[in-house]
């Protein structure tokens, strides 16, 4: 044990600005070396793939679970919506993956935007269970073939690669980099907000929402923001998932997905970019990593995400830990 | 007197029920500008409600609210707060891991013209802007004597001051009419005698001052006129002195007053 | 005529078992303010454990069938209550304090423990349940088919319902709960015990859970690991839709989605079934945001 003081040191170092910078640049030299560490071993830049796509994922529902503090368990819906978008559209006219990344991103944020309108008066928990109606609703129209032109439970088949000039992305290194470039593009979106007029009126309607209304922020509208913005960061995910895989079909966007990226969130700890990377580290990669021991590893991952809840509700690495103050949670204080 | 000064909030017939209590039963009072008017009565005579009916947060059954002649009955309470009404509460309401700084610049969200695309490119424009902000919101703190604490989270600071912040908050949005319920209450007698002179000094700018105050020292020091409300009706509006010497006050109120105190 | 006759009873035994689950959630939620996502696990462990408990009854024992089945309902609701107050002071309890969102995902982390538990103990393909416990013989009722398993089903949920709702009206304990439901800190001033509440719902929830898991066992014959995640989702929205907290609603609420559901799925489309309960759940709270029998409480500022 340090004492307080050494630790309060010990703290800064580490997490004042220069310490965070430092780690920041440190994080990225690691991760740009990633592949020549592991031999450029294809399993493992599977997993480091694995491990963008679902920080994307994860980035993209911290704007509503870390912006304004909605409870959103629907998220893969978004996620489906880009995915589909590129699918369709590469498959069916042809138009090349790069062009469709902000194609998706506008159809998955005008598909949040559909949704997020009418329910975003509703109060946590029943706006959570919306969301999972939402997500479920889609999945079986996917999976239904609603449209006659999703290939029902089969899927889409046959999504191109992306190609950038003469150069066509197919390897397990190409796709390696081209996540960690949406990650950082998701991370840009979220960095630029959090520290704006938009993103302090998310921070203050997920402090006090009747408060900031008394300020004069139009609640409704920047909920219903949030949610457009994390949709189409979603739909971007979605992109880059559809061509990395070539085939996508309606079970890859379940409510366990939604989850996953729900559970990330809330143990790395809300509206926090490294939190984020840890809680997949923890979510995606470790699981993976521990292949071996099958049938038990859901049953500790279960265990683990109970015990991490107990020692560290705050999340693994909170938003901002210099300030070792933690306000008082009062019951139901919180998304009400 | 600011009798011949023009209404700035007036409240017509205003009526709001729960179910089937009757909280505010025709009640209609003016504010007029520049002045301090203090509402008092017994608990559950329906002060609060009468604020969040102005604020927006209640939407009266009956009856209408005019502020600066335009009539804002069933407004969100976001628009109000544009319109220049600014508020406290009862029970503080602050964003409270936030620092004393964002918490005073949240009033001046509604001054900001920063839309999304200039938010996520922080524009000339924006930076411009967020820097502007940032200044009017310390000198508001350092007013306040509240600079040393900018950057703490305000939820780590005594009540007194952060009932000072919420008060400052409020007035980050540059109101014409500041809304304060029951600011003095949980204040100790130092922070008491500051925030009759703070409140003295913002009169003395000219802004229009409606409060809710159990102080009756503190209300007979500030206000202009009080209107006593009891059971959701007004029951009299005066100057503190024909306040004091109305019988229906002392009756309703007062002696009241003193039944709780033997309890 | 005799069709639609038919999906109504079809509707209200289904419905019948999704309120039994949906009164966990409510109750849980009425106490803690939180979605108890282990709660369809639960439920999903009592009809697995009641598959094993009605084969040894039958084949080790040898007891005549209906004693084995009502010693079975008896043991579940025991065992799946002991595991549910089991969860609340390992998992629930310690997290109480921080909030809602670390519960939430405690709670998810349960819901995996328990899925997962049950695939290493029973296995991840679908199981049959010894539903032959009970005569097949049906009675034609102007045309409509009702077997001893509807019948069961439907005496069975709505005694316990009615006992619960006797008791939740008429008893002391019953009103501490729906106090607590409505304002946690004045009860707690009122002298009610939070922590005593708290663990009386936690036996009440999982034990109606776990024979509401029997009943599905016994209906549809065949139970697999995962439905404890498909009926809770259903049996949630159910308390949503009754207005969470809401123990008559859930009621209602289950019953109502219950004959949506099959009437739904027999004039369109068996397809389309699920998405339809969750269709109807959006545009009831679009109307009635706090759900059917959901107060409509202003905020208190």
């Amino acid at each position: 044990m340090m004492t307080p003081k050494a630790d309060q040191t010990a703290r800064d170092a580490l997490f004042g600005k220069l310490g965070h910078n430092v780690l920041t640049i440190l994080f990225f030299l690691v991760a740009i070396i990633y592949p020549w560490l592991v031999g450029l071993n294809p399993y493992y830049l599977e997993i480091g793939f694995n491990f963008w796509l679902w920080s994307l994922l994860a980035l993209s529902l911290n704007v509503v679970l870390g912006g304004p503090g909605l409870y959103n368990l629907g998220q893969a819906a978004f996620f489906a919506v880009g995915a589909y978008t590129t699918a369709l559209m590469n498959t069916l006219l042809g138009w090349p993956i790069f062009l469709l990344l902000p194609v998706s991103m506008l159809t998955a944020a005008i598909f949040g935007y559909i949704i997020a309108r009418p329910i975003i008066h509703l109060r946590g928990d029943y706006l959570l269970i919306v969301t999972v109606g939402f997500a479920e609703i889609v999945r079986l129209a996917l999976r239904n073939n609603m449209f006659g032109i999703t290939g029902g439970a089969n899927g889409i088949l046959g999504i191109a690669r992306p190609q950038l000039g003469p150069w066509t992305f197919t390897s397990n290194l190409d796709f390696y980099f081209l996540s960690l470039l949406y990650v950082l593009l998701a991370m840009w979106v979220w960095r630029q907000l959090e520290h704006s007029r938009v993103g302090r009126a998310w921070a203050y309607i997920r402090e006090d929402e009747l408060a900031a209304e008394s300020v004069g922020v139009n609640t409704a509208a920047y909920k219903t923001l949030a949610f457009v913005v994390g949709a189409s960061l979603a739909g971007a995910a979605g992109n880059l998932y559809a061509t990395k895989m070539t085939v996508i079909a309606p079970e890859s966007f379940s409510f366990w997905d939604s989850v996953v990226m729900f559970a990330i969130v809330i143990l790395g700890g809300r509206g926090s970019i490294p939190g984020i990377f840890l809680g997949t580290f923890a979510m995606v990669v470790l699981p993976q990593l521990f292949r071996g021991l099958e049938s038990y590893r859901m049953l500790v991952f279960g265990a683990a995400m109970v015990a991490m809840m107990i020692i560290r509700p705050q999340g693994l690495w909170p938003k901002d830990m210099r300030f070792r103050w933690r306000r008082p949670l009062t019951e139901g204080g919180e998304g009400r | 007197m600011k009798k011949d000064s023009p209404v700035l909030l007036s409240l017509q017939a205003v009526s709001k029920r729960f179910g089937g209590l009757k909280a505010l039963d025709h009640v209609s009072l003016d504010v007029y500008e520049g002045e301090i008017l203090a509402l008092i009565g017994p608990n559950g005579a329906g002060k609060t409600t009468l604020f969040n009916v102005i604020t927006g947060h209640y939407r009266p059954e009956e009856g209408t609210v005019f502020f600066a002649g335009a009539p804002i009955t069933g407004v969100k309470p976001h628009r109000v707060a544009e319109l220049g009404i600014g508020r406290t509460f009862q029970n503080l309401r602050l964003f409270p891991s936030l620092t004393v700084l964002e918490n005073v610049l949240s009033g001046r969200h509604i001054k900001l013209k920063s839309n999304f695309w200039y938010s996520l490119l922080h524009t000339p424009f924006e930076r411009n802007e967020e820097k502007k902000a940032r200044e009017i919101a310390r000198s508001l703190l350092e007013r306040l004597g509240l600079g040393t604490f900018m950057d703490r989270p305000v939820g780590s600071l005594p009540y007194g001051r952060q009932k000072i912040v919420e008060i400052a908050r409020a007035l980050a949005l540059e109101p014409r009419l500041l809304i304060l319920d029951e600011p003095a209450a949980g204040l100790n007698e130092r922070e008491r005698v500051d925030l009759v002179s703070f409140i003295l000094k913002l009169h003395g700018e000219g802004l229009s001052i409606l409060l809710i105050e159990h102080d009756m020292d503190l209300v007979m020091q500030l206000a202009h006129r009080i209107v006593v409300l009891d059971n959701g009706a007004v029951i009299a509006i005066g100057t503190p002195d024909e306040i004091q010497r109305n019988p229906l006050v002392i009756e309703a109120y007062l002696g009241r007053e003193e039944e709780d105190e033997a309890i | 005529m005799i069709m639609i006759g038919q999906q109504l009873l079809n509707g209200l035994t289904i419905g019948s078992i999704y309120a039994l689950i949906a009164l966990g959630y409510t109750m849980v939620y009425g106490v803690l303010k939180l979605i108890n996502f282990a709660h369809g696990d639960l439920f999903a462990v009592g009809a697995f454990l009641g598959s094993s408990v009605i084969l040894f009854g039958l084949s080790q024992a040898g007891l005549p069938s209906l004693i084995v089945l009502v010693l079975t309902l008896l043991l579940i609701a025991f065992f799946v209550a002991v595991l549910g107050v089991m969860i609340e002071r390992i998992a629930y309890r310690p997290v109480r304090s921080a909030g809602r969102l670390p519960a939430l995902v405690s709670a998810l982390g349960v819901s995996i423990v328990l899925q997962n538990g049950i695939m290493l103990i029973w296995g991840a393909r679908p199981r049959a349940f010894p539903s032959h416990i009970l005569p097949e013989y049906k009675w034609n009722v102007f045309g409509i088919l009702i077997s001893w398993t509807q019948l069961g089903i439907l005496l069975l949920s709505f005694l316990l319902m009615i006992s619960l709702y006797v008791f939740v009206q008429k008893t002391r304990t019953g009103a501490a709960l729906r106090a607590i439901a409505v304002d946690q800190q004045t009860a707690q001033l009122m002298g009610i015990h939070v922590n005593k509440l708290i663990r009386l719902v936690f036996i009440i929830g999982p034990a109606l859970g776990g024979i509401a898991g029997v009943m599905v066992g016994l209906y549809y014959g065949q139970i697999i690991f995962t439905m404890g995640w498909s009926y809770g989702l259903k049996a949630f929205t159910v308390a949503i839709l009754g207005g969470i907290g809401n123990i008559p609603g859930a009621m209602v609420g289950g019953l109502l989605l219950g004959v949506i559901e099959s009437l739904a799925a027999g004039y369109i489309s068996g397809n389309w079934k699920e998405v339809i309960s969750f269709i109807v759940l959006i545009l009831i709270l679009l109307v009635r945001p706090t759900g059917l029998l959901g107060e409509r409480v202003a905020e208190k500022i």
